[in-house]
């Protein structure tokens, strides 16, 4: 883990297995004596909405409320909280804020990168939006700047991208499941987060049922002998673009799982 | 268990279940029956780029399938491009300002955000042709699906009239239509909106500002187009005209998901909700029987306590429950046209 970073973003189709994952990362590092938290954006929307950042499982948890990322940036800016919360509750700027989703992600991603400035010591690990809004997470920063062209959002955007694309910083990890579609899916999702901007990105497959420890495959249903013959050739057509392999763990307890998975996911980071 | 074919039919779901495979196995299932059907895919992940073959330049078309993976009908089908239909928009509306906007067209890149409003919108367009007997739509995953539905309500609030009076009057080209007056002024002080602007203007340079004026009345300028895809809510409400499928599957655990997604889409969609379970294993598995404590028992012991779980949780929730088993096959035609034969046990 010499290589480690300070901003995990976890993404993928939903279901792969991203809220376990996330855990599991966050849960890694806090045993690896970091100060990580679990982190997560409320909605897309500008709304009043009790944030809950209760510990999960044990781990530490942050989440962000866009209405009070948005209120504090613009109190900042006019030097007025009062100015800041009126503006942020006029129904021009939340008709504007909802349908400008994009927009709603900067002001997130603004604000991840301020407690991480704020914190040298800290290490966020984000669960972020399944994978095609993923990317529109990642085009906000670049179509901003493309927006704004110049004045103080165009450089408070700018110092966003700089921060998040500097070196050691960011690496976006997504999540996939053994199948065809799935992993195609997540090479074409790296790809595009590629094209956007340079970010560290790695592929995690998670789910792996060949990978149970003493799996004896003529021992069980003809049904998932086929299952596994089928992951088994699926995963040898990838093995290049996977770069770790998470166990299909068959536990009931949620607590269970992230504590195994954690012991898996040390070269992920 | 029966249900009819409606006009609309859409599928939604947690994301990786299966939503655009069996979106297209339906799509085939009914063009086999003669129907006349488009399908329209507003996944910007666009899995049915890869299962019908289609490529990126035809994004936005509607493509006519002959003889689709072999099978004796045709199937029209669209990949959604919001810089398509946004061109759509133009034409219908007589208004080129709207494509000339540098603000919109970054917002109408794939992901630009702009998609789920957009896609409203392309539904509509498409309903007003009427000439298919079914519109089978796959949308965006989880949440992002109601992203689709509050469209309706961010395009109501954004077209609301109190705005468009606003613009009107800060729109420099638009000053020969301006209300004048006592009330405008009223308005615009009740709105915030001047003082507003006044703020933006010092935070993001007066020349932002303008090119979002521009971008507002352009908007504006189609705004007849926006506001006849708010007829679209009663039609999705209407469970004469709407058939609502909320996909999920068995190897995923995402049932606090779909019960939220299914209340939220409540306030906006048909209470004719069907739930699709993909991926079902279950009732093959359970003739198989090793009570053993070894790892393959605990393996098969936890994919039925998983399925049964999601069907427990979400049974009471849905009128009908339909069922489709994991096709264990390498290829996504395969799964496709087997998913197809299913529906005729429904």
């Amino acid at each position: 883990m010499s290589n480690q970073k300070r901003f995990y973003i976890v993404t993928g189709k939903g279901g792969v297995g991203k809220t376990l994952a996330s855990f599991a990362l966050a849960k890694r590092l806090i045993d690896d004596g970091h100060n990580a938290k679990y982190l997560t954006f409320s909605s897309g929307k500008i709304e009043k909405k009790s944030n809950d950042s209760s510990p999960k499982y044990g781990i530490p948890h942050i989440e962000l409320n866009l209405q009070d990322c948005a209120t504090e940036y613009v109190a900042r800016k006019m030097k007025s909280e009062t100015i800041a919360k009126w503006v942020v509750k006029t129904p021009f700027f939340r008709a504007l804020i909802n349908m400008l989703p994009g927009f709603s992600y900067l002001i997130y991603l603004g604000k991840t990168v301020d407690l991480l400035q704020k914190d040298p010591g800290l290490t966020l690990i984000l669960d972020s939006p399944s994978s095609g809004h993923a990317l529109t997470m990642f085009e906000s920063t670049v179509n901003y700047q493309e927006i704004f062209q110049s004045g103080l959002l165009f450089d408070d955007t700018n110092k966003v991208i700089n921060q998040l694309y500097s070196d050691n910083f960011t690496k976006t990890i997504i999540i996939s499941l053994p199948t065809m579609m799935a992993l195609n899916e997540s090479i074409e999702l790296k790809e595009e987060i590629n094209q956007i901007q340079y970010i560290d990105t790695t592929i995690a497959c998670n789910n792996i049922m060949s990978k149970i420890d003493g799996l004896i495959l003529e021992k069980l249903p003809k049904i998932l002998q086929d299952k596994l013959s089928n992951e088994k050739e699926v995963l040898s057509k990838f093995t290049e673009h996977i770069a770790s392999s998470i166990t299909y763990f068959s536990e009931e307890e949620t607590s269970k799982v992230i504590n195994l998975m954690s012991q898996e996911v040390g070269d992920i980071l | 268990m029966s249900f009819e074919m409606k006009q609309v039919e859409i599928f939604s779901g947690t994301g990786g279940v299966g939503k655009t495979t069996l979106a297209t196995s339906r799509a085939l299932f009914l063009a086999e029956q003669g129907k006349k059907v488009l399908l329209i895919t507003i996944d910007p992940a666009k899995r049915l780029k890869e299962i019908m073959g289609l490529d990126d330049t035809q994004a936005g078309e509607i493509v006519s399938i002959q003889k689709p993976f072999d099978l004796d009908c045709e199937l029209d089908v669209e990949l959604m491009s919001a810089h398509q239909t946004i061109r759509r928009i133009a034409a219908k509306s007589e208004s080129e300002e709207v494509l000339n906007s540098r603000i919109l067209r970054i917002l109408t890149k794939p992901y630009g955000g702009l998609n789920e409003i957009l896609a409203l919108v392309e539904l509509q367009l498409n309903l007003e042709k009427n000439i298919y007997d079914v519109i089978v739509l796959d949308t965006p995953p989880g949440s992002h699906f109601l992203d689709f539905l509050e469209g309706i309500d961010k395009i109501r609030d954004f077209f609301d009239q109190s705005f468009i009076d606003i613009f009107n009057y800060l729109d420099e080209s638009k000053k020969s239509r301006l209300k004048t007056g006592r009330k405008l002024v009223t308005m615009m002080i009740s709105s915030g909106v001047k003082k507003l602007l006044d703020y933006l203007g010092k935070v993001t340079g007066v020349g932002f500002v303008e090119d979002f004026m521009k971008a507002i009345g352009a908007i504006y300028s189609t705004q007849s187009t926006f506001v006849k895809a708010l007829d679209l809510q009663q039609k999705l409400k209407s469970p004469e005209s709407a058939n609502w499928f909320l996909t999920t599957s068995v190897d995923q655990n995402k049932i606090v998901d779909a019960i939220k997604l299914k209340k939220n889409a409540n306030n906006y969609i048909t209470t004719q909700s069907i739930l699709a379970i993909n991926k079902t294993l279950a009732s093959e598995l359970k003739s198989w029987q090793d009570d053993d404590n070894s790892v393959e028992s605990k393996l098969v012991k936890n994919l039925i306590w998983k399925e049964n779980l999601l069907i427990q949780s979400l049974e009471s929730e849905f009128k009908e429950i339909i069922r489709f088993p994991e096709i264990i096959h390498i290829s996504p035609i395969e799964h496709v046209t087997k998913l197809k034969d299913q529906w005729k046990e429904f």
